[in-house]
């Protein structure tokens, strides 16, 4: 249980905090052929764009309404205009997301009513699936953004089916979960015999694809609207991470599918218990994952030398902070530092003492004095791995001065094994493995005395 | 007399939906965060400071202050009861906690329509701690980052040049307008003004100090190196100050012989000239063996340029040094006068403007391109169709300018071209 702390500072310094819109953005990549519009100036996807390519190292759709300073006095409806522009392009995407900036948010546009006007002065288009997602850089941050579009996904495209498919499991996943992790999580559920639908599927759209001869500038993979709908169908939910939680209830008193909600699939305890529950349903467990748990405990055995009672520092969005401090606090190291860039409720439940809310600034200061063995983080904290000679270790968003951290996984089984190597890996090249020649090992003169 | 460019920008206004490239925020921010010494405090929601941090890879020589991302992070309340106290507490933080040279206060598009007066509190805090502290009005729907541009030239112009006397001239004191530095590109550039003996009183701003900066106004020519992002500030310094300005491009053996001559040209100065010749054949005579070593390797090859400015063109100069042959470049974002080079170099009918990810992907198809070369936010269009790619924006972690710019950039696309995975990639096994 720990103590949310807040920053007093006038200003932010080197944030960890990114814009809600990127949060909302990440989560729409999990559809099939959507395309993401921020209604703001040119900047507000420009920046986005930027930092979701450096990370995913794939392309991401997303466009803006690019404001002008005419716009900003006169308001012409912008959203109508970007609406009409991308559905009259070839080819046109599947669906679009409505991402609102702070200057709009600001001036109080009306985005829901501008798509019902949009669809009455164009019936052809009255059923093309367009939602809006509020994300003003003044509320929150990357994982409200995520959470918001999550729930404005829910509330828009999945209905009541009475009709319930005993095989079929809505799997909902929060956004510290790589592509990699998804794609883990789904073949994990499957080998029971499920089908599975994800929301959002980063799997499916993020990873190793190439264009098939033609150009598409949206989503390629991803679960599309009709598979969305199917939700209500599933008979259990399973919700994976803090940021699925809203979205989770929501769907849950729309459709009465049961919920089953996991903070995190990164212990060994969580995944037992997500074993439990669907051996619960099937009455067996796939050879496989008995074998990969047995391959995950034989590695607990061997890394613990590493990890038990190390120290460990944190700076992250609070899913990822709840996230580490519980995989760390379950093999005996100690989460000596916690930062979160925005304020949740599960920072309460953290495993460390205190939590604070701020930026690197704070972060660097409170690692100098608790000094942990090993950093958590994004790759914005190598400027303090520089400076304060502590290793980091890339997690959150973004990562982008590695490759391959899409396909990374921290989830299940396999996941924790390849965590735990990656861990200690890190501690073993900073702390263990030493010089053969030791300075100082014989006085100044050099003799044995 | 040629006509003043001012603050006129060639870009249309952008399609809702359609639009890619960046903000008059952005413009203003890669132009003046380059300026090492200084804090840059980004005045609004959070996003505008921390979307972008680390984004542009300007290097330095000395400080790394201009790294650091400060943002007033308004929140709700402050939007509505206002946020010009908020501003002013975290200037003074700034100021005690790290002791810049400068202070960039950059207005950004809420506190723009919350009306906040931010030239008020800069010029306040200015005489209460007595350093420079700038307002950049650089709300990101003023325009394109062009624009965005040229507003923090003009800034530099109003707040900043002249505010110095230099400790010593000499008679071939410039100005470098325009250089920022990506990459490092600036380090390349600089030895070659110093064995000509040309001293460069302050770079604007690629490794830019505030001090420097200051006295740029007794530079006898001022060097302009890209055609849009800072041509005001030259018009500007010549219709104050009286200093003569040129353009040049230091892409491409033939653009950097060309410039370092028209600058010799610019001094009137004999010895001068004799010194430029001389330093253009020891660099050559450097650069021989591993330019015709690369020219072996990349001869032929087919490229595609799709960037924008002077690297329109200068870049063709790079590619065709290194013996690849132009097949499209685009002129957007270039003068009329670098759109007839381009013509000049690779013919008419291989002349494009900005055509959009989709063309270009069909474009390069089309002439069988062995290389594309352009902006991060083009790569896809290339790697999804299995065709090599190298960065020449922003995003690349190399210097191209100057002569070991030519042989780095040959060295990357080397790299890029030869790799043996491309055939695998575009073999289909019977059994698939």
């Amino acid at each position: 249980m720990a103590e949310v702390v807040f920053s007093d500072k006038p200003l932010t310094i080197n944030s960890l905090k990114k814009s809600p819109s990127i949060g909302a953005a990440i989560c729409c990549y999990g559809f099939k052929g959507i395309m993401a519009v921020v209604h703001g100036a040119q900047g507000c996807s420009a920046y986005p764009k930027t930092i979701l390519i450096e990370h995913f190292k794939e392309p991401v759709p997303i466009t803006n309404t690019a404001l002008q300073e005419t716009d900003v006095v006169f308001g012409p409806d912008s959203v109508k205009s970007a609406i009409l522009n991308l559905l009259r392009s070839d080819p046109s995407p599947e669906m679009i997301a409505i991402l609102t900036s702070a200057m709009v948010e600001c001036r109080g546009d009306d985005i829901e009513g501008s798509i019902k006007s949009f669809k009455l002065e164009n019936p052809e288009f009255a059923t093309f699936p367009i939602f809006h997602v509020s994300t003003p850089d003044f509320d929150g941050g990357l994982q409200l953004g995520f959470e918001k579009a999550l729930c404005s996904i829910v509330s828009n495209f999945v209905k009541e089916i009475e009709e319930k498919k005993e095989n079929l499991i809505t799997l909902l996943c929060g956004v510290s979960l790589t592509p990699g992790d998804v794609e883990e999580i789904k073949s994990f559920i499957k080998s029971f015999g499920f089908d599975v639908i994800a929301i959002p599927d980063l799997a499916d759209s993020l990873i190793g694809r190439f264009y098939s001869g033609i150009y598409y500038p949206y989503t390629v993979g991803g679960t599309t609207v009709e598979d969305i709908k199917m939700a209500g169908s599933s008979s259990l939910t399973i919700a994976v991470g803090a940021s699925t939680i809203s979205a989770a209830k929501l769907l849950n008193e729309k459709t009465g599918v049961p919920l089953k909600y996991f903070p995190s699939l990164s212990t060994y305890k969580e995944v037992d218990r997500l074993v439990e529950l669907l051996y619960s349903i099937r009455g067996f467990v796939p050879e496989q994952i008995k074998r990969d748990r047995e391959i995950m405990q034989d590695t607990l055995a061997d890394t613990h030398f590493y990890l038990n009672r190390k120290r460990f520092a944190v700076a992250a969005i609070p899913e990822v902070v709840y996230t580490i401090s519980d995989f760390i606090s379950s093999v005996g190291g100690e989460v000596v530092a916690a930062l979160a860039s925005e304020n949740k409720e599960e920072l309460n439940e953290t495993f460390a003492k205190k939590v604070f809310i701020g930026d690197m600034e704070d972060f660097q200061i409170l690692c100098k004095e608790t000094e942990p063995h090993i950093i958590f983080g994004s790759s914005h904290l190598h400027l303090m791995e520089e400076e304060l000679g502590i290793p980091l270790i890339r997690c959150d968003f973004p990562i982008y001065d590695r490759v391959g951290y899409s396909l990374k996984r921290k989830v299940c089984y396999r996941g924790i094994t390849e965590f735990l190597f990656d861990v200690s890996n890190e501690i073993l090249s900073h702390y263990i493995e030493k010089p053969f020649v030791v300075k100082g090992g014989r006085d100044e003169s050099g003799s044995l005395q | 007399m040629r006509e003043k460019i001012g603050m006129k920008v060639l870009s249309k206004k952008p399609l809702p939906g359609k639009a890619a490239g960046g903000c008059a925020f952005d413009g203003a921010k890669i132009t003046l965060v380059p300026i090492t010494d200084a804090a840059h405090l980004f005045h609004g929601c959070i996003g505008c400071a921390a979307n972008g941090f680390e984004g542009r890879k300007s290097k330095s020589s000395g400080s790394d202050l201009y790294v650091k991302a400060f943002s007033t992070d308004i929140s709700n309340e402050e939007i509505v009861f206002g946020s010009e106290g908020k501003l002013i507490d975290a200037i003074e933080y700034i100021y005690y906690n790290y002791s810049p040279r400068a202070i960039f206060v950059y207005n950004t598009c809420v506190p723009a329509i919350t009306g906040d007066n931010i030239g008020k509190v800069c010029e306040i805090e200015r005489d209460k701690l007595g350093i420079p502290v700038i307002p950049v009005d650089s709300p990101g729907f003023a325009g394109a980052k062009n624009f965005g541009t040229r507003i923090a030239a003009k800034t530099l112009f109003d707040y900043l040049i002249g505010a110095r006397e230099p400790e010593f001239t000499t008679p071939f004191d410039i100005n470098l307008i325009g250089e920022f530095n990506v990459a490092g590109d600036l380090f390349n550039i600089l030895p070659l003004f110093k064995k000509c003996g040309i001293r460069v009183l302050s770079s604007i701003t690629g490794d830019g100090r505030v001090k420097e900066i200051a006295t740029a106004h007794r530079a006898k020519l001022n060097v302009v190196f890209c055609s849009q992002a800072m041509i005001n500030l030259a018009e500007d310094m010549e219709e104050k100050y009286g200093i003569p300005f040129i353009q040049v491009s230091f892409y491409g053996k033939t653009p950097i012989e060309n410039s370092l001559r028209k600058i010799a040209v610019a001094f009137k100065n004999e010895s001068l000239m004799k010194k430029v010749e001389k330093v253009i054949e020891e660099e050559n005579r450097r650069i021989a063996p591993e330019l015709k070593r690369l020219r072996t390797v990349l001869k032929g090859k087919k490229a595609v340029l799709y960037t924008g400015g002077h690297k329109s063109w200068s870049g063709i100069e790079l590619l065709k040094d290194l013996g690849l042959k132009v097949v499209l470049s685009s002129g957007r974002k270039s003068t009329a006068e670098e759109r007839e080079e381009i013509k000049k170099l690779i013919g008419k009918e291989r002349l494009v403007g900005q055509i959009g990810a989709r063309k270009l992907h069909k474009l390069l198809i089309e002439f069988g391109a062995d290389v594309l070369i352009a902006g991060g936010r083009n790569m896809y269009p290339s790697l999804k169709s299995k065709i090599p790619y190298l960065h020449i924006n922003q995003e690349r972690f190399y210097a191209y300018a100057g002569y070991d710019g030519l042989m780095d950039f040959g060295r990357q696309l080397e790299i890029t071209i030869t790799s043996p995975v491309w055939n695998y990639l575009k073999e289909k096994p019977y059994w698939l």
